[in-house]
């Protein structure tokens, strides 16, 4: 049968946000993918550059409106080390608990998109009934819903309000109930595991070596996390594993890549419990924070998604000369000819939906 | 796979219709999730950020939340004070000394992304957020609110302590300033005063007179920087505020040396 290019997307539902994928089918089979970016480009670097520093967390916040404290978190973390800011131990604490119910409510976030992508609708509103619960955590002591503007340079904007240790302990125990209903309804479906296992394999070396990482990588095995592996924050003191789930040895597949995104949540359930006890009482933010800066730095932190990097630049000025974003994510779709390569057409939405897309911050 | 042949029938059918089941039972009888909105409505925290409201005897147009702004869709406006709120503001009377009008933010909501930098910097802690989301309207200039619109009155002021959020103040150049005393009648806060300088200069007509330099108490300034723009010979710039309290000329006058 002859070859031909189909395209699919901007608007499709396998596309979770704005872009084309071109793929090359010979019959039913894929032989080959072109991924087409830039339809949602904000330019978002050079609006950061007219701004002044402290003004950039609002621009971060809108990098990933699903994951928006992570990526505000590390632009405030790069902007700490241009200037040599001392961060308060209590907002560090405060931070990773923000940090963490962020990463909850994201992997929510993308399990509910998931679940239309195979077909599956009600599995969506399971989803995001529970991701109902943590953006109200997030809304307490910030104020907003989806876009929070909480952490900034030198600590937090506020404290914890009282009874939000208790209002989160009562929001866990109701989860992990939630959690064994999720694994009767997907992880022992066999409808659901029809459809996931052994589709969109790619083994540890070809993560390596095309760049995909988070949970992506952790699904095949690789045991690196950058919270443990460049630790920032207060991960070090915290008791928590790294989570890897692999579908073989050494290769991972759409079932793995769920399964790790659900051992991630429960890992940060954990992390919060811990900081819960041992977090101290305090400041939550730094007393002196400059306003000027000069030099250059980069951080990278470990997004719901996988590595996510800035580069600041000074230039002395209270606007950065500079400001780079590497996305994950923007690495993950342009390695997928290598995983969509053998596979069905109608794969795609399972194999695409898997690696958890979100194209704000991959177009910036 | 060795997991794929332990689900039996148990797994495919019964195990997804119990949670099924529950689900049903539970949002047929049970509370409802959503909320019906326009009859009933969700309480937001006391944190939310909502619609801005200004406190209007504690603002003291110094245009800090026009600056921090990252839309820049708050502006400051002149408005017209009656007698009664020219009393009732703070440094009321410095207001009414000035040479032109006293500035409120007015903000275009349109524009607003309710980040909340107006209300985390203003150093009186007169602009707040409400918790009023409810802003539609027919056309675009009903999101363009003037600044009489935003006004609250409080009986019970809460006097804060003025705080630099800004994090920088101004310090001066002694050479080029020339003594012209714009920035005491532009300053929100009164926090300078003009006094002997260190240079004379000498008059067309032979006469030697004292160019005065401004002084600064830094323990009530702000940081709003409004010095600084208007100064005319470019003599002032802001630096942060560990440099300028021991910077030459201006600490004579900072109490926070000692």
């Amino acid at each position: 049968m002859a070859e031909m290019w189909i395209s699919m997307g901007p608007q499709h539902p396998m596309t979770h946000g704005l872009w084309t994928l071109k793929v090359k089918v010979d019959g039913e089979t894929i032989t080959d993918a072109d991924p087409e970016l830039g339809y949602l480009h904000r330019s978002v670097e050079k609006m950061g550059e007219r701004r002044k520093y402290f003004m950039n967390t609002t621009l971060t916040d809108r990098l990933c409106y699903a994951s928006s404290t992570t990526w505000t978190h590390n632009y405030v973390l790069t902007v700490e080390e241009l200037m040599n800011v001392e961060v308060p131990e209590r907002a560090k604490y405060i931070r990773t608990i923000m940090l963490e119910l962020q990463r909850l409510a994201s992997h929510l976030m993308w399990a509910g998109a998931y679940m239309p992508d195979l077909g599956h609708i009600t599995g969506a509103l399971y989803f995001w009934r529970d991701r109902e619960l943590f953006l109200n955590l997030l809304e307490v002591p910030s104020g907003s819903r989806l876009l929070y503007n909480y952490i900034r340079i030198g600590g937090v904007k506020r404290d914890l309000p009282d009874g939000f240790v208790e209002k989160t302990e009562r929001v866990f125990k109701l989860f992990e109930k939630r959690l064994d209903e999720y694994a009767d309804l997907f992880e022992n479906s066999k409808i659901f595991r029809m459809r996931t296992e052994d589709v969109g394999n790619f083994t540890a070396a070809q993560a390596q070596n095309l760049g995909i990482t988070g949970p992506n990588m952790r699904g095949c095995g690789t045991k690196f996390d950058l919270r443990k592996n460049d630790p920032y924050e207060i991960y070090e003191e915290i008791d928590w594993a790294i989570q890897t789930r692999e579908a073989g040895p050494g290769y991972s597949d759409c079932f793995s890549r769920y399964m790790v995104r659900i051992d991630e949540m429960k890992e940060s359930i954990r992390i919060i419990r811990d900081c819960f006890k041992k977090m101290p009482k305090g400041p939550t933010l730094a007393s002196a924070i400059p306003v000027r800066a000069q030099g250059e730095a980069f951080r990278r932190t470990e997004d719901s998604r996988g590595e996510a990097l800035m580069y600041v630049v000074g230039d002395g000025t209270d606007r950065p000369y500079r400001w780079k974003i590497k996305s994950p994510m923007f690495t993950t779709i342009s390695a997928c000819p290598h995983y969509l390569k053998g596979y069905k057409l109608a794969d795609i939405p399972a194999i695409m939906g898997s690696i958890d897309i979100c194209i704000g911050e991959t177009d910036k | 796979m060795s997991e794929k042949s332990e689900l039996g029938i148990m797994d495919i059918f019964v195990n997804p219709m119990k949670v099924t089941m529950k689900q049903f039972f539970k949002s047929t009888f049970g509370k409802p999730t959503t909320v019906m909105y326009p009859l009933e409505r969700r309480d937001p925290p006391p944190t939310y950020r909502g619609m801005n409201a200004v406190i209007w005897d504690l603002c003291i147009g110094c245009g800090i939340c026009a600056e921090v702004c990252p839309n820049r869709c708050l502006k400051m406006k002149p408005v017209e004070l009656s007698d009664d709120e020219q009393d009732r503001a703070w440094y009321g009377s410095h207001l009414a000394k000035r040479k032109h009008k006293p500035e409120r933010p007015a903000i275009n909501f349109g524009h607003c992304m309710f980040c909340g930098f107006c209300e985390d910097y203003c150093p009186t802690g007169a602009m707040t957020m409400t918790d009023f989301y409810e802003l539609a309207d027919t056309n675009r200039e009903g999101l363009i609110y003037p600044a009489r619109s935003m006004k609250v009155d409080l009986e019970d002021l809460p006097q804060l302590p003025l705080t630099n959020y800004m994090m920088e103040s101004p310090v001066l150049d002694v050479d080029p300033c020339i003594g012209c005393s714009k920035c005491v009648d532009n300053c929100p806060t009164n926090c300078i005063i003009m006094d002997v300088g260190p240079q004379d200069k000498t008059l067309k007509s032979g006469k030697v007179r004292n160019v005065e330099n401004p002084y600064f108490d830094y323990t009530i300034c702000i940081g709003c920087s409004t010095c600084v723009k208007v100064c005319p010979a470019d003599c002032l710039h802001m630096e942060p505020i560990s440099n300028s309290s021991s910077s030459g000329l201006t600490t004579e006058e900072s109490p926070t040396e000692a």
